[in-house]
């Protein structure tokens, strides 16, 4: 064998595996070096771009970067990602500080003249929406997933290109103001299969124009409504029972001022699918409608907040026994017993979300769930804990986390544990014991302490972040 | 109880080693189980890819990571993360980029996924920030090797 001493003395096996390390940007530096690795990096991007559908993720909307990814390998890309840090959107940033790309170019050509029809999931964060009416048509027919995050600019203009979509997520793009602008809206022969509508700033789509879309989308399995500013008003809920029967996943903000806000809910007790079911309350008794939902007992999914826990809610809540994801969203009290009431009943629990929850003993908890041998995400956000306290330095904290990491470690067939506490929780209980403590509850493989991600938070009925409440008092 | 084996280089030197350690090789270990049936004191297995430079090189890193878990396979969905190196696999990776590059090679024949992941980061970062012109400036002195630049 010869000695190496020159890079491209690697063989093709090589290289393949090196390319494992490397992001789109980097690949296609290299893909510009020489011929050989023009041809090999085409082949890797093939494999796992196409072949495997590896999600391109762009970071900001570095016009240049942007066109020189989608230009070198849009051909192959079927998940397409571009997310801009700022937050926002209110300009076209592309061609700033690029003079390859023209001005007036807007994302919509950049997608339209590089990639192909095998794009197949498109999710934009904080991007101006333009450009996409000069497009080829056909480059987004068998697009399937689409999501827009804070995105502004003409929406219809990009959704009348994907006549096959069958999930569409729209958060906080706050410009469907009519219908006959919301082409997925009115048209009916879209596949359309799941729908998840968010704005948390300003008012959204009116109620008829909502009815009108379940009389027209019989076939709609999932349906996630979230409008902070005029929640669904509660008659909806009757539409939906009559129209969309097929319905397996409801998560709406509902309008707790209405007076029927009990018999209305009462309705969803009839949708023979519904697998998961999210929803606020405003301290509205629930009881009897849970109980009415334990009739089926086929419920994967129940999330509330501002509910009371009381002992008889408790009693009808144990017997969801098939559930798998359980949020509880500020309730109106912790009930002491509830852990011990459910914990030999809700075994298949997989997800246990609690949100500015008071009083929870977390030793209570760390009980509670050493038994559920599926149990995988453990979330807690802006919860109260009775026996921490700054003065013995969190060392509650670390009995009960290392207790439960014992009980779970001699339990071979039990998943591992993620534990996600909000940014406060996490750097208090990182200030509060030793690092060594700290980096063990975070590479464990067993009990896994870390930063829970807001944007699951935000998307969950009756979450009223305590931060803006502390800025406006 | 110890099983040792030797392993020859390509240009012919022989290496005395511990079975255990060498089956952190996947090509070895296959070697070992299959082909010896599990009889393998003494067995001496060329290693024609492997010259007795790198050949030592892997065999110290071997050594050094044998009680090391099974890496984890790799579904390729997404760029493959490598933890931070620890300062022993940092200090032995400070070597020219012959050697290397020479590294990654053998890590792959042998097939040792741990080795083959410290090395290929550590090209990786080479290359991570860089243009085309850079990485032909950076990873060769023969700029003959990248004459066909399209």
């Amino acid at each position: 064998m010869k000695n190496l001493s020159e890079f491209m003395d690697l063989n093709d096996d090589c290289f393949l595996e090196l390319f494992k390390y490397l992001s789109a940007e980097e690949l296609i530096a290299l893909k510009l070096t020489n011929k050989r690795l023009y041809h090999l990096t085409d082949y890797y991007f093939y494999s796992v771009y196409e072949l495997k559908e590896r999600a391109v993720i762009l970071k900001g909307i570095d016009g240049c970067k942007l066109r020189n990814i989608l230009v070198h390998c849009g051909k192959f890309i079927r998940n397409l990602v571009i997310d801009s840090p700022r937050g926002y959107s209110d300009m076209n940033d592309i061609n700033d500080n690029c003079d390859q790309i023209e001005s007036g170019t807007y994302i919509g050509e950049l997608i339209g003249n590089y990639c192909s029809d095998k794009l197949h999931t498109l999710r934009l964060c904080s991007v101006y929406l333009s450009g996409f009416s000069s497009i080829p048509h056909g480059v987004l027919k068998n697009l399937k997933r689409m999501e827009m995050v804070r995105c502004c600019g003409n929406v219809d203009e990009i959704l009348s290109h994907c006549q096959n979509i069958t999930e569409l997520i729209q958060r906080n793009c706050g410009f469907i103001t009519k219908s006959e602008q919301h082409y997925l809206l009115v048209n009916d022969h879209t596949p359309l299969e799941s729908l998840f509508i968010q704005n948390d700033y300003q008012s959204d789509l009116e109620p008829e124009i909502l009815i009108n879309f379940f009389h027209n989308k019989r076939n709609i399995k999932k349906f996630h409504y979230l409008n902070r500013v005029s929640p669904a008003p509660t008659f909806l809920l009757s539409a939906i029972v009559e129209s969309i029967n097929t319905i397996e996943e409801l998560c709406i903000e509902l309008d707790t001022f209405s007076q029927n806000f009990s018999s209305d809910l009462a309705a969803l007790a009839q949708l023979d699918h519904l697998k998961r079911l999210e929803f606020n309350t405003d301290e509205i008794a629930v009881e009897s409608f849970v109980n009415d939902l334990t009739m089926k007992n086929h419920l994967e999914c129940f999330g509330a907040s501002d509910i009371c826990l009381s002992a008889s809610l408790c009693n009808s809540m144990i017997r969801l026994t098939n559930l798998k994801v359980l949020k509880l969203i500020a309730p109106l009290r912790l009930f002491e017993e509830f852990f011990k009431i459910v914990s030999h009943h809700l075994v298949h629990l997989e997800e246990i979300y609690l949100v500015q929850c008071t009083d929870i003993f977390f030793g209570d908890l760390m009980s509670f769930v050493e038994n559920l041998f599926k149990l995988r995400v453990l979330y807690l956000y802006e919860n109260e804990y009775v026996n921490w306290n700054e003065d013995d330095g969190y060392s509650q904290f670390t009995i009960d986390f290392v207790q439960l990491f014992k009980i779970r470690s001699n339990m071979v067939t039990a998943s591992p544990i993620n534990i996600l506490f909000d940014k406060n929780a996490m750097q208090r209980i990182e200030e509060s014991i030793w690092p060594h403590e700290f980096e063990w509850c975070t590479k464990n493989s067993v009990l896994r302490l870390a930063l829970a991600d807001d944007e699951i938070v935000n998307q969950i009925p009756g979450f009223n972040p305590k931060q803006n409440d502390e800025l406006s008092s | 109880m110890s099983n040792m084996i030797y392993l020859q280089s390509s240009d012919g030197d022989i290496f005395e080693t511990d079975a255990q350690i060498a089956k952190c090789s996947g090509t070895i270990r296959f070697m070992l189980e299959d082909c010896y049936m599990g009889e393998y004191e003494g067995v001496l297995i060329p290693l024609p890819n492997v010259n007795s430079a790198i050949l030592r090189k892997v065999l110290k890193w071997a050594d050094h990571h044998k009680d090391d878990p099974v890496p984890i396979e790799d579904d390729g969905h997404s760029v493959k993360q490598v933890s931070v190196f620890s300062s022993w696999d940092a200090e032995f990776l400070e070597v020219d980029q012959g050697t290397l590059f020479g590294l990654v090679q053998a890590a792959n024949y042998l097939d040792i996924q741990g080795l083959l992941d410290v090395t290929c980061k550590t090209v990786a970062n080479k290359i991570s920030g860089k243009t085309a012109d850079d990485i032909r400036n950076t990873l060769t002195t023969n700029q003959n090797k990248f004459q066909d630049f399209i």
